[in-house]
């Protein structure tokens, strides 16, 4: 049994902490379902404030997992995210290692 | 986790549909197509209007449905993403499968009624109801939203009604499109008067992060 538990805590350990974190796992989510999504957009859903929020969007710029673009649309100044292959392939391994853990669990 | 997951991402797909743009552009796309059938069934034969109509169909759905997209565009960016922002979805069909079924069933029932001519052309608007119905199941399936399985649902109940009625093939059509356009029309009204009233226009434009 206690092998069992150390296995365990051996798989948790293995997930992508910098994903893990509900607010960058709830962007992340987001990112993957479409091409981007906008700061206005990603603030609403994860009602994060714009500080947190930037922070977050930051990191997982920072890992190389989003991409973010400054740019206009229409003349309206638009911060627009999007994943990129890395940040996709993280999250699904990030899913799949946690769908296995649920698995064992 | 999965849970929250899988609601996060249905979220985000049904953010699309939150103001019932799409639905009210849908709407203009069948009133168009209703009065385009309306017009065949009311002008005279012989007429050279009712001969060009005849063979502008094609370029009516085409016409209507670029319209249509470029008013959704205007209309979002001018209500939808100054109050809850912008997403861009991907360009690709959502359910190619799901498309290449419809395809196929439409094909293969469109030939069957037209072997069959001429009294089978009176079950169009019933073909055209069960069409789109499959196709607003699909929508419904897709976005977890129920009002796309209601609408289905009418316009299977509207074009068997009017093919049961014998109202005829292009007259039968017309009103079933212009019904059609009614119901998308109310749909999509009270979605917009709803998400008007859940996000109030911005003071000034907050996005410059």
């Amino acid at each position: 049994m206690p092998n069992e538990y150390a296995s365990l805590a051996r798989k948790m350990a293995d997930v992508d902490r910098l994903i893990h974190e509900p607010a960058r796992l709830m962007i992340v989510t987001i990112l993957s379902t479409v091409d981007g999504a906008d700061f206005l957009y990603l603030q609403r859903e994860t009602e994060l404030t714009k500080g947190n929020l930037s922070s977050h969007l930051a990191k997982l710029e920072q890992a190389g997992y989003i991409l973010i673009e400054k740019t206009y649309r229409e003349k309206i100044p638009l911060t627009l995210c999007s994943l990129t292959g890395k940040g996709r392939t993280a999250f699904e391994e990030y899913r799949s290692q946690w769908k296995r853990f649920v698995e064992n669990t | 986790m999965k849970d929250k997951l899988e609601k996060t991402r249905l979220r985000t797909v049904q953010y699309w549909f939150n103001d019932g743009l799409s639905e009210i552009a849908f709407s203009g796309l069948c009133l168009v197509l209703g009065l385009y059938f309306l017009s065949q069934a009311v002008l005279p034969e012989g007429l050279l209007l009712h001969t060009l109509l005849n063979a502008s169909l094609v370029l009516v759905i085409i016409g209507s449905t670029l319209l249509a997209r470029r008013l959704i565009h205007i209309l979002k960016s001018r209500i939808t993403y100054p109050r809850t922002g912008y997403v861009a979805y991907p360009n690709k069909p959502a359910n190619r499968w799901g498309s290449a079924l419809l395809g196929m069933g439409i094909a293969a029932l469109v030939a069957f009624l037209f072997t069959q001519q001429p009294g089978s052309l009176a079950w169009m608007p019933a073909v055209t109801g069960l069409i789109i119905a499959f196709k607003m199941l699909m929508s419904g399936f897709r976005t977890g939203l129920m009002r796309f399985y209601l609408i289905g649902f009418i316009s299977l109940l509207l074009g068997g009604g009017l093919s049961w009625a014998g109202v005829g093939d292009i007259l039968g059509l017309s009103a079933f499109y212009g019904l059609l356009a009614l119901v998308l029309g109310l749909s999509g009204g009270c979605t917009l008067r709803t998400y008007l009233r859940s996000a109030p226009a911005p003071e000034e434009h907050n996005d410059a992060e």
